[in-house]
């Protein structure tokens, strides 16, 4: 077994397992290929009311694994124009199925039965809802960014969204939380024993209704979690991680200044909006790197 | 051109920042309108000779928004025709407010205008406008954005003002502004504050404290210490000035500025609008300023704004008889100070912010007023009133009587 499979229950939930020890990485566009066609394959399955992602090995990114040959690729477009549509698309391919995926109608809940670092885990994030099994070792979170990327599948907004901006940007910039602490962070809602992840997720899928398949920053009701740049308070919070980020990185970062951009814009933009902003910062990384 | 005259100048004592403050119960629209009705019923002033209201305010949110200006000159009952604008160049609003004002005199396209400014610090607090300079991550990155304690410090830091020179100059503020209020230095221009029952609420300023010493000031703990370690803007103003190896926090509550609440108002006119209106002219304004300088350290622009204005002016330092700097940090005195090689007995006094406060909008109308009084008492001609400025900024305004 292994890999990206998926398969639509008697019940009319579909399974996708993604079982990729070795990460899912936004970049990699034949994975990230593979799991957008499954994610589609499922929405458009009439047979099919909900769905669970099921990741039940460690999924972990390593930093920057494909960025340069993906900046190799684009070298070769060189008239510039086709060149930032290249980029976009490249950085896009995740991102635009996961946000198909949270706007689709269909509950989804992630069924996350070990550790998840970078695509897997915005996959993860992506779902309506996030069970997670209970086991002490287990870490969720986002790999350090490096040179030429930033989470281009829609960490930079969604976790803003939920657990706020000062939060997300200690992820965003290389974090990872336990599973108690990430619920303490509105990122899981259950912890349930390992064996009994896969069955609560497809649990709530079951009983889940339409409302449950519309998330928080898609109503108009939704209420920003912690700083807020345009208030007094949250402004001082805002500029506090800003110079905090000129300690960690001496500004010799423009990848980790740009996630510090897009938690920014997080706060002030509406979702698509601010997907937008984090497809087009990925691909200027990419372009940048491709430049040199 | 026309020639621009100030006619007369009115500020409110400035009362502490804090709800606990002598002012906290005043609205800042009280503040404001409160000085207009002064400055017209002190000179019986027609106000349909008005043409324009020019407010500085630097956080113009919530109930200090709208266009305060506009609004207090409705509160102030001056005529409807007057109309009001409100600005902001941070610290310098004051006396920006004044130069706009005088600018449309100069230009020939007003007759009468009113420049000043408005501050409830207890009230709108410093940050409560938001803004991109610090919050929007890329604009701080490019700026080097750090607070204006850091500045201060860094400027300590970087021209060698030790603790014992920045609280020295903070004594010698409070001694000043101690021994001017005792000889009644500044009565002439003070519109103590009311209240709704029209029982006195602040007659003199509340922030100062007479009795400083090198010793009491000694015990305060440095103010930015835990912005510059805890925060990270210590280590953003080193890769700005990667010279410089520590920053020595100096700064304390004890030798900057204070925050406080006050507004004032600046009567300004062309030689026939004082005419028509039956009123002498006291100064005028001989030439006025602004200019940029290096925004992290922020605070370094009244020295480069200083030189600006001189050379407009066809003057040097040595024609100037008194300097008026607003005291925002201890640092940014003495640095002037030292730049422009200025004699101790001609810059600030009658003290400064360090002991009375700087209600930020309102402060460069202040010392403009105070200055103008105190060429009088000593019979002198000139003086220069200089501020720094938020986001590396400098504004200066030269004035000699008449
Ligand atoms: C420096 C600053 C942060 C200090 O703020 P603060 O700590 O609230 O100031 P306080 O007035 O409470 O003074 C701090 C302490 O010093 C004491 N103190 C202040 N002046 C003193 C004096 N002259 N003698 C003895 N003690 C003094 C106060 O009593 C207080 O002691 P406490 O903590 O025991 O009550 C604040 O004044 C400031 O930010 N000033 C600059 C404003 C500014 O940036 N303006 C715009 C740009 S120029």
């Amino acid at each position: 077994m292994g890999g990206v499979t998926h398969a639509v229950g008697a019940d009319g939930v579909g399974i996708l397992t993604v079982d990729l020890p070795q990460g899912l990485d936004a970049l990699d566009a034949a994975t990230s290929g593979t799991v957008a066609a499954a994610i589609d394959a499922l929405l458009g399955d009439q047979a099919v009311r909900g769905i669970v992602i099921h990741f039940p090995t460690a999924s972990e990114q390593a930093g920057g694994a494909d960025a340069g040959a993906v900046a190799a690729e684009l070298r070769a477009v060189t008239d510039a124009a086709a060149r930032r549509k290249a980029a976009l698309a490249r950085v896009s391919v995740l991102q635009s199925a996961l946000r198909r995926l949270e706007t689709g109608g269909k509950p989804a809940a992630a069924a996350i039965g070990a550790s998840l670092s970078g695509g897997a885990f915005e996959v993860a994030l992506a779902c309506h809802r996030r069970v997670v099994a209970d086991d002490a070792a287990l870490r969720l979170g986002m790999p350090r960014v490096s040179e030429a990327r930033i989470p281009s599948g829609g960490a930079t907004q969604r976790l803003v969204r939920m657990a706020g901006a000062i939060a997300a940007l200690k992820l965003l910039h290389g974090g990872s939380l336990t599973a108690a602490d990430a619920q303490a962070a509105k990122l899981v809602d259950e912890i349930v024993p390992a064996d009994a992840v896969l069955a609560r997720a497809t649990a709530w899928v079951q009983s889940a209704g339409a409302e449950a398949a519309v998330r928080a920053w898609d109503t108009k009701t939704f209420r920003l979690p912690g700083a807020d740049p345009r208030t007094h308070h949250g402004g001082g919070q805002f500029a506090v991680a800003n110079a905090l980020q000129r300690k960690a990185t001496g500004g010799r970062s423009p990848a980790a200044d740009a996630v510090q951009q897009l938690a920014y814009q997080a706060c002030l933009v509406p979702m698509d909006v601010g997907l937008r902003l984090e497809s087009k910062y990925a691909a200027r990384l990419l372009i940048d790197a491709a430049a040199h | 051109m026309t020639d621009c005259y100030i006619y007369d100048h009115v500020r409110t004592p400035r009362g502490r920042g804090r709800p606990d403050g002598a002012l906290h119960e005043v609205a800042p629209i009280d503040l404001a309108s409160g000085v207009l009705r002064a400055v017209r019923d002190r000179n019986g002033l027609d106000t349909s000779l008005v043409d324009d209201v020019v407010l500085g305010c630097v956080m113009p949110v919530g109930e200090q928004g709208h266009d305060i200006a506009r609004v207090a000159v409705l509160c102030a009952d001056y005529a409807e025709t007057v109309a009001g604008v409100q600005i902001n160049r941070f610290c310098a609003s004051g006396l920006e407010a004044t130069n706009m004002a005088a600018a449309q005199v100069m230009s020939g396209q007003s007759d009468m205008v009113i420049g000043g400014g408005v501050e409830s610090m207890s009230r709108v607090p410093i940050g409560s406008d938001g803004g991109a300079w610090h919050t929007n991550p890329e604009v701080a990155f490019k700026t080097y954005f750090a607070p204006q304690g850091i500045g201060a410090d860094l400027i300590a830091t970087k021209w060698g003002f030790f603790r014992d020179d920045v609280d020295a100059y903070a004594v010698q503020s409070q001694r000043r502004a101690a021994q001017a209020w005792a000889e009644g230095r500044f009565a002439r221009s003070i519109a103590p504050v009311t209240d709704v029952l029209g029982d006195t609420l602040l007659a003199t300023d509340e922030h100062m404290r007479p009795a400083t010493d090198m010793q009491s000031l000694g015990a305060l703990k440095p103010a930015f210490t835990s912005l510059g370690e805890d925060c990270g803007y210590d280590a953003v103003a080193k890769l700005r000035y990667p010279e410089v190896d520590a920053i020595r926090h100096v700064h304390t509550g004890g030798n900057s500025s204070g925050i406080v609440d006050g507004a004032a108002a600046v009567l300004l006119g062309s030689k026939e609008a004082g005419i028509a209106a039956g009123l002498k002219a006291r100064a005028r304004i001989r030439a006025f300023a602004s200019i940029g300088s290096e925004p992290c350290i922020m605070l370094t622009g009244p020295e480069k704004v200083t030189r600006k204005v001189l050379k407009r002016a066809g003057m040097t330092v040595d024609d100037i008889d008194l300097f008026e700097l607003n005291e925002a940090f201890a640092s940014v005195v003495l640095l002037f100070q030292k730049l422009l090689e200025i004699d101790n007995d001609k810059l600030n006094v009658n003290g400064g912010a360090i002991a009375m406060g700087h209600p930020l909008g309102a402060t460069g109308a202040m010392i403009l007023g105070t200055v103008l009084d105190e060429l009088e008492r000593r019979d002198l001609n000139t003086a220069l009133v200089t501020l720094c400025v938020g986001a590396g900024m400098g504004t200066a305004t030269i004035i000699e009587r008449v």
